[in-house]
Parts: C-alpha cells; sequence; structure tokens
C-alpha cells in the first residue's frame, strides 16, 4: 500500500484558493457595473417647461427697468459654477472599467502565477512511475 | 514606488527561503540471494517493508510481497523519489513469513547509495552486485 502524497491535497487547496479569490476580485466588480447602469430616480423633467409657450407668459410686472439690474453679478456666477455638476460618476466612465478589467486580469494572473511558481519551487510534479516497477515511493508519491 | 524595492526585496528573501527543489529518482532493484533462500520459502513472504535512512528518510511496503508473484529470487525494480542531491541514502529491507513480528522477520538485505545531483541512478540492469539483495536469513519461529 503506497502512502498518499502530502502534496496533492495541498494542491488542490491553492487551486480552490485562486478560484475563490479571482471570484472575490471579479464579482464586486461585476456588482458595481450594475449599480452604475442602475435607474436610481426620474430626472427632471424638462419637458413641461418646454412645452409652455413663452408668448403665452405674462409680462411679469415686479420686473425691473434698470438692465444693470438684471445682469449677473460676477459673486453668482461663481456659486453657480461651484453648484455645477463636474460630470457623470466615476464608474460610468470607460477608463475606469478598462482599468477595473486590467486589475482583475491581473490579479487572476497574480494567483495563478503564484500557484505556478509554488509548485516550481516545491520541485514540479513528480514523474509518473513506470508500470514496469513494482512500486513509485517517496516524495510526492 | 517607495514601496516597490522593499517588496522586491521580500520577495526575493521568500525565494531564497523557499529553495528551489529538484526531484532525484533512485531506481532499486530488488533481490534474492538465490544461495540462501529457493523459490519455495521466497514464496512464503508475506510482508515486505523497505527502510530509508541517511539523506532522506522513509519507510513503505512493497507490492506484491516481494515474491513477484513466481517465488524467484529476481523481485523487480522500485523507484525512489527524494530531493536529497548529497549524503548517502540507506536502503534496508525486511521480509516477514507472517505479521510484522521479529518472530517472523524472514531476510533482510541493505544498500547504501551515494546521493547526487543525478536526476536518476539506477542499478545496473546487467549485474547484481549493486541490487538491494535480501541476503541476511533469519529463521521464524512460532509465527502465525
Amino acid at each position: 500500500m503506497r502512502p498518499m502524497s502530502p502534496l496533492a491535497p495541498f494542491r488542490k487547496w491553492t487551486v480552490r484558493a485562486g478560484i475563490v479569490l479571482a471570484l472575490v476580485v471579479t464579482l464586486p466588480l461585476v456588482g458595481l457595473r450594475g449599480v452604475a447602469h442602475a435607474d436610481l430616480g426620474d430626472e427632471p423633467s424638462s419637458k413641461t417647461s418646454s412645452a409652455t409657450d413663452p408668448s403665452q407668459v405674462s409680462d411679469d410686472g415686479d420686473k425691473p427697468k434698470d438692465p444693470s439690474l438684471l445682469d449677473k453679478k460676477p459673486v453668482d456666477a461663481a456659486a453657480q459654477k461651484q453648484q455645477a455638476p463636474v460630470g457623470p460618476p466615476f464608474y460610468e466612465k470607460w477608463q475606469f472599467w478598462v482599468l477595473a478589467g486590467v486589475v482583475a486580469i491581473a490579479a487572476v494572473g497574480l494567483v495563478l502565477g503564484g500557484i505556478a511558481l509554488s509548485n516550481n519551487l516545491g520541485g514540479g510534479d513528480v514523474r509518473p512511475c513506470n508500470p514496469q516497477f513494482i512500486g513509485c515511493f517517496g516524495e510526492g508519491r | 514606488m517607495r514601496l516597490l524595492l522593499p517588496a522586491l526585496v521580500l520577495g526575493a528573501v521568500a525565494l531564497g527561503a523557499a529553495g528551489c527543489s529538484e526531484y532525484h529518482y533512485y531506481d532499486i532493484r530488488v533481490a534474492y540471494d538465490g544461495s540462501m533462500f529457493n523459490p519455495n520459502n521466497i514464496s512464503q513472504v508475506q510482508r515486505c517493508h523497505v527502510f530509508v535512512t541517511g539523506a532522506d528518510t522513509a519507510d513503505f511496503y512493497l507490492e506484491g510481497n516481494c515474491t513477484n508473484g513466481a517465488a524467484t529470487t529476481n523481485v523487480g525494480v522500485f523507484e525512489f523519489a527524494t530531493f536529497a542531491d548529497s549524503g548517502t541514502l540507506n536502503f534496508m529491507i525486511r521480509t516477514y513469513v507472517g505479521v510484522e513480528f521479529d518472530n517472523c522477520l524472514f531476510g533482510t538485505g541493505t544498500k547504501a547509495i551515494p546521493a547526487t545531483a543525478a536526476t536518476t541512478t539506477a542499478d545496473d540492469p546487467n549485474s547484481t552486485a549493486d541490487d538491494l539483495i535480501v541476503n541476511m536469513p533469519s529463521t521464524p519461529t512460532n509465527c502465525i
């Protein structure tokens, strides 16, 4: 009766760990993408204002006659600039997903490479037993 | 970038600590000394235990009860794999006609091989001089 190889369970464990780690890295990214496309609420509708005919709006009696009062002041312009949206969220940019993909692929590559490197440092795979032998024993067997 | 250099150093240290192991294989031919054992009593062997000491340590049982199914003096070849590439590998074989008790010991043999960097070290197929030979007979007594 040959003794069980102590390396076999370790290799199975490392392969499973690699798969789990790859899933742990990949799944949050996939989930984040779903959030990016989720409908989080109605956009403010512009139909109401656009549907209104400007000619039907009655003249505002409170409108100041002095044109200088109607000009935007510099302070108001700065405040408006600050309140203006800076752009779409980072996760809606294609660069983010390219970077995330590269990171995910690199992580999977690192895990698989680490397993392969660990295997090589451990001596690699033991060669198969010659069927003409009465048995093969020792390291890795 | 400040972390890159320490990471590389740590990686190199880890690689150095792990070492680069390489398998070495020793193909050992097992036989009985025909002048001490005949096919009739070889066929009584029921257990065949091999011990390895020295550069590596292991013990295992040869299948087929060391009779090769034909009770001939030539048992066959087994292969021993090790990472050892220096020192001496000492092989000892003990055969029993019953359970593995001293009173059932049938024969013993030893062989020493220098462990080398060679991938495969095999016995000369044309000579029995370097075989692992069971050449120390014992007389089993009250063995069930």
